[in-house]
């Protein structure tokens, strides 16, 4: 018979651990993430978490701690989590052959009939990640995804477990669900868990020893598959491929409040490129380009102003140039003088593979080929010589319309000038 | 038109304005196999790191590899004083000492539970201006 394991890997407080991999004398410190254009937080690190600090708290409500050096902030750093990120899924394909992505810093790891001490081998998985990639991670290990959670979080709050934790038997099993609280498990919401609290359910084993008729009669198939799954039945499989997106979509809030056109047309069109490349990477064609401009709808002493235009390509195309000079004509029909921007945003929708869909227009003849060589190319340049080295004039050098991001660390990793500097100590 | 595409492949080619003078060149079936500096500088991708060391005027690019098991004489990179410096490994009576390579500079011991101050060992130092 098929022994089957399924494992969660987690990044502990993954962003926090990117920024200290380079800044070791950030260990232990309350580590604030910053939202792109710092606006508020959008990671912590555990210790910012004991200074009671929420999720999602505006940057601005923790400026007096940032000053006297409570609290070190960061502006998002995706260049750098995304490398580590790759390098971490990178290294977990070593320990098993299937292996889910997840999450930017959680995966889940397959494992068909292993014949090793999985205790053994989960705090060697652990222990080898962080020896070669550098951040640290958590893994749950139990015979279904929602007891993998189970374990993952167990793993997380044992600090004796040296990051790893296997619940294989029934009695491993039955231990741990019956001090973990039921509304911390996947799949029971905020609702259901009130139905439950009412019937005294409060642990993940008493709502797994409920009758499955009636589970099955007041829970969604999420809650009665998370009630299959505690009591070791899989539901929930290995996804092998995520699918496409069906919408490509690139918006940023301005550093600070635009009234020009040539700005906003700069800061669309770079949208309106960067969306394409994205589009390119999955090998699809878009049909519409969508943009969006608007107000900062805080200011209440400045008029208000939001619009959406969509406009239909000609054909299906994933050319940067022919997105871009569609993006500026959807511009010039919403775009008012006088009002005072703060946000702006490229969609491209009607997404279709290369394989299927594809219309000829009758209008416009294009030569494809050509276009496919134009666009690999700059794809090609961009990719081994750092993003935007070639790009559409129209896309222009970014000042005005720039992000703000004054607490971003150096790209370590991805770019030459900001690989770390060694001195002979 | 032509893809851009510049390699070792296209390079190891006779090239066309070169000697033919319609003999094949002799050189032609020893020429399968590419370098890849990439492949022979970073076996390990996963578990490297970059880093530049400036010593005088000479510009070194250092590429860690976490992977590399720390041995007794080899150059690691460690955290002291608010910056990354280079130190030499050593193991004496089971303990470890990092070194420096400057001789007025005192040796520290590393204690075990150190794992985030050493960013691991220095697999390859390239003389970038000699």
């Amino acid at each position: 018979m098929k022994k089957l394991l399924w494992g969660l890997a987690d990044g502990n407080n993954f962003y926090a651990s990117c920024e200290r991999l380079f800044r070791p004398d950030l260990i232990k410190k309350p580590i604030a993430i910053l939202s792109n254009n710092d606006g508020c937080i959008i990671a912590r690190s555990e210790e910012l978490k004991a200074l009671g600090v929420k999720m999602g708290t505006p940057k601005f409500k923790i400026n007096e701690e940032i000053k006297n050096g409570t609290i070190i902030p960061f502006s998002s750093n995706y260049e750098l989590y995304g490398e580590l990120h790759n390098r971490l899924m990178h290294t977990l394909s070593r320990f098993t052959p299937d292996i889910e992505i997840y999450s930017i810093d959680e995966s889940w790891l397959l494992f068909e009939n292993f014949n090793y001490n999985m205790t053994d081998y989960a705090e060697h998985i652990v222990a080898e990640t962080f020896k070669l990639v550098g951040t640290p991670i958590s893994l749950g290990i139990a015979p279904t995804k929602t007891l993998a959670k189970v374990a993952n979080k167990l793993a997380k709050k044992d600090k004796q477990s040296k990051g790893a934790k296997v619940l294989q038997t029934e009695d491993e099993i039955k231990e741990a669900l019956s001090v973990f609280p039921v509304q911390d498990l996947w799949g029971v919401g905020r609702s259901k868990f009130k139905a439950l609290t009412q019937l005294n359910i409060k642990t993940a084993l008493e709502f797994s020893q409920l009758p499955g008729e009636w589970v099955r009669k007041n829970f969604s198939i999420t809650g009665f598959r998370t009630w299959q799954e505690l009591r070791g039945f899989p539901c929930h499989q290995l996804l092998e491929e995520t699918s496409s997106k069906d919408a490509i979509a690139t918006g940023r809030t301005f550093g600070k409040l635009l009234t020009d056109y040539d700005s906003i047309k700069e800061a669309l069109v770079n949208h309106a490129v960067s969306c394409s490349q994205k589009l390119r990477k999955q090998k699809s064609y878009a049909s519409y380009v969508n943009i969006r401009i608007e107000t900062n709808r805080f200011r209440d002493d400045l008029p208000r102003y939001v619009n959406t235009f969509t406009a239909r390509l000609l054909q299906p195309t994933n050319n940067s140039v022919t997105i871009a000079k569609t993006t500026i004509e959807a511009l010039d029909k919403i775009f008012k003088k006088g009002i005072f921007y703060n946000r702006c945003s490229v969609t491209l929708l009607g997404l279709s593979d290369e394989l299927t869909g594809m219309q000829e227009s009758l209008f416009e003849q294009h030569d494809r080929g050509k276009s496919k060589t134009l666009m690999s190319i700059l794809d090609q340049v961009n990719i081994r010589y750092g993003k935007n080295t070639l790009k559409i004039a129209t896309q222009g050098n970014g000042k005005s319309w720039a992000l703000r991001n004054e607490h971003q660390s150096p790209k370590y990793l991805t770019q030459l000038d900001d690989f770390i500097n060694i001195t002979l100590g | 038109m032509k893809n851009f595409k510049s390699n070792s492949q296209e390079a190891s080619k006779t090239p066309e304005n070169g000697r033919t003078s319609g003999f094949p060149s002799p050189a032609a079936d020893y020429l399968a196999v590419n370098i890849d500096l990439n492949e022979l500088l970073i076996p390990n991708p996963s578990s490297h790191i970059k880093a530049w060391l400036q010593i005088d005027k000479k510009k070194y690019l250092v590429i860690i590899d976490r992977a590399l098991p720390l041995k007794e004489g080899c150059k690691v990179i460690f955290w002291e004083n608010g910056q990354w410096c280079l130190k030499i490994y050593r193991i004496l009576s089971k303990e470890v000492w990092l070194y420096s390579l400057k001789d007025k500079n005192a040796p520290i011991k590393l204690e075990k539970n150190e794992v985030h101050t050493l960013l691991g060992r220095v697999a390859k130092l390239i003389l970038m201006n000699p």
